[in-house]
C-alpha cells in the first residue's frame, strides 16, 4: 500500500526548493484532488474547487492540442498580475504549482520536471492499486452502506 | 535590448576565446534565451544560476553596495563567469 | 469510484442535458437548500449572462466519508469537447430533459451525443436517472412525448418530474442517482469476494 503521507512529502519538498512557491496541487484527470501543500497554512481557499479547475484546464489544453495535432502537452504557464499558476503532466495526474509573479520561471520548471516524474510513478502506482484490497473493500463497504442510509434522512 | 543578432554575435564572440566551454544566456526569469550546451543542461544552469544571482542581488541591496555586475563561481572542475544585466544574465562556462 | 488522500470514498456525478433544460438551477438549488448534506465551495464557469461555459462543480456528503462529486456541464452545442472532458470518470448521470415543446429535438440530439460517448456503459455500468424539468410551464409537452424522445422507454431508469425553478423533485432525484451509484458499487463489491 502506498502511503499518501509520501505525495505530500514531495509536494512539501517541491515548496521549500523555491522561495516563490505558494502552493502545489495534485490532481487527477478526472478533477479530484489527490494532495496539495502551501507555505502558509493559513491561505484560505476552496481547494478541491481550485482542483477541479486546475485539472479541467489542463486537460481541455491538451485535447486543444489534439484538435490541432501540435503533439503531447508538457506545461501550461498562466501568468496574472500578481502570481503565475503552471501546470504540468505528471503520469495520470497533473501537478499544478501556485507562485509569486517574479518567481525563477526557469526554476519552477525545472523543479516541476522532477517532481512530476517522481509523482507521476507513485501516482500511477497508487491508483493503480486503488479497487484489489479486500480489508478496504470491507471497511468501503461500511462506509457505503452507511452513506446509503444518510441518503434516505436529508 | 536584446536580438537574435546580439545573441548570436555575443555567443560566437565569447565560444571563440580559448578554454570557453559553453555559453548560456537567460532572461532575468531563468528562460534560456540562447545556449550552446544540450538542453537539459541548459536549463538546469539557467535555473540554478538564475537562483545565485537573485540572491546576490538581495545580498548587495541589504548591504547597500550598489548594483550588482558580476559573479565568479570558482570549483575544481569549472568556472562559471556570470555576467548579470537588467533583462538578461550572460553565462560563459570555462 | 475512488479513494482520496484521506480514505474517504469519491464517486462522480453528471448532470447533463441540453442548454437551459435547468442543469445549473438543479445543482444551484440542492447546493441552496438541502440540508442534512455537507457541502464545500460552489465553483462555476460561465459567461456573463449565467449559461455554463465548461462546469459547475460541489462535492456534497450525506456520511462525510463517501463524498459524491457533482458537476453539470455546458449544454449548448458548441461545448462538445468540453462536456466530453467532464465525463471523465463519472460514476452517474442525471439526466435533465426540458419540457418545453419546442426542445424536445434538442433533448434527443443530448442523450443522443451521451450515448455515443459512454455507449453501451450508459444506464448499466453507469446509472442513469432522468428529470423531466421545467413541468410548471403551462405548454409543457406531454411526459410521454418527452420520455419517447430520448428513447429509453426500453430501460430501466427512475424518471422524476420536477420544476428546478421551485426545488419540486429535485432532492428525489438527486437521492436517487446517489442511491443508485452506491448500490451499483456494493453489487460490485459482493460479487468480487
Ligand atoms: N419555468 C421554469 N424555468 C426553469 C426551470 N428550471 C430552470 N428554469 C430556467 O431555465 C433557464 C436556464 O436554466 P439553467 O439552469 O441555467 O440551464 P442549464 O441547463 O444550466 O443551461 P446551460 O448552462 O446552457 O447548459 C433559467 O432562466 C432558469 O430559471 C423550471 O423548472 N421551470
Ligand atoms: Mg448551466
Amino acid at each position: 500500500m502506498i502511503d499518501v503521507k509520501l505525495f505530500e512529502k514531495i509536494l512539501n519538498d517541491l515548496i521549500k526548493s523555491e522561495s516563490g512557491i505558494r502552493k502545489v496541487i495534485l490532481v487527477d484527470r478526472t478533477g479530484l484532488t489527490i494532495a496539495h501543500a502551501s507555505k502558509f497554512s493559513y491561505y484560505p481557499v476552496d481547494i478541491d474547487g481550485i482542483g477541479a479547475i486546475a485539472s479541467a484546464v489542463f486537460v481541455a489544453s491538451e485535447e486543444q492540442g489534439k484538435n490541432l495535432d501540435i503533439g503531447e502537452l508538457m506545461l501550461v504557464t498562466s501568468e496574472f498580475e500578481q502570481g503565475k499558476i503552471f501546470a504540468a503532466s505528471c503520469g495520470k495526474g497533473v501537478l499544478c504549482v501556485i507562485t509569486d509573479s517574479d518567481v525563477n520561471i526557469g526554476m519552477v520548471r525545472l523543479l516541476m520536471k522532477r517532481a512530476a516524474t517522481e509523482l507521476g510513478k507513485v501516482l500511477d502506482e497508487f491508483l493503480a492499486e486503488q479497487p484489489t484490497l479486500p480489508a478496504a473493500e470491507d471497511e468501503t463497504r461500511d462506509k457505503l452502506k452507511s452513506a446509503l442510509d444518510k441518503l434516505e434522512e436529508f | 535590448m536584446i536580438s537574435q543578432k546580439w545573441i548570436k554575435d555575443t555567443i560566437e564572440r565569447l565560444t571563440s576565446h580559448e578554454g570557453v566551454k559553453g555559453v548560456v544566456i537567460t532572461s532575468a526569469e531563468g528562460i534560456p534565451l540562447s545556449s550552446t550546451l544540450s538542453s537539459d543542461e541548459t536549463e538546469k544552469i539557467a535555473a540554478f544560476v538564475t537562483s545565485i544571482v537573485d540572491k546576490a542581488r538581495k545580498i548587495i541591496n541589504e548591504l547597500g553596495t550598489g548594483k550588482l555586475n558580476f559573479l565568479t563561481v570558482d570549483a575544481s572542475k569549472k568556472e562559471l563567469l556570470i555576467a548579470s544585466e537588467k533583462d538578461y544574465i550572460l553565462i560563459v562556462l570555462r | 469510484m475512488k479513494r482520496d488522500r484521506d480514505g474517504r470514498v469519491h464517486f462522480k456525478i453528471v448532470f447533463w442535458g441540453p442548454s437551459l433544460s435547468g442543469k445549473t438551477t438543479t445543482l444551484r438549488w440542492i447546493y441552496d437548500n438541502v440540508s442534512g448534506l455537507s457541502k464545500g465551495g460552489f465553483t462555476s464557469i460561465e459567461d456573463p449572462t449565467g449559461r455554463t461555459l465548461y462546469f459547475d462543480y460541489t462535492p456534497l456528503s450525506a456520511s462525510g466519508d463517501v463524498i459524491f462529486d457533482v458537476y453539470t456541464v455546458a449544454g449548448q452545442k458548441r461545448h462538445k469537447h468540453q462536456r466530453k472532458i467532464i465525463l471523465q470518470g463519472i460514476d452517474g448521470i442525471i439526466f435533465v430533459a426540458d419540457s418545453d415543446p419546442s426542445q424536445l429535438d434538442a433533448n434527443e440530439e443530448s442523450m443522443e451525443e451521451l450515448r455515443e460517448l459512454l455507449k453501451d456503459r450508459l444506464g448499466t455500468e453507469i446509472p442513469l436517472v432522468i428529470m423531466i424539468n421545467k413541468r410548471d410551464l403551462p405548454n409543457a409537452a406531454d411526459k410521454d412525448e418527452v420520455l419517447e424522445k430520448l428513447h429509453v422507454t426500453s430501460m430501466d431508469v427512475p424518471i422524476y418530474e420536477t420544476i428546478a425553478t421551485k426545488g419540486i423533485g429535485v432532492k428525489r432525484a438527486f437521492q436517487a442517482i446517489a442511491r443508485e451509484v452506491l448500490l451499483r458499487r456494493l453489487y460490485n463489491l459482493k460479487t468480487t469476494t
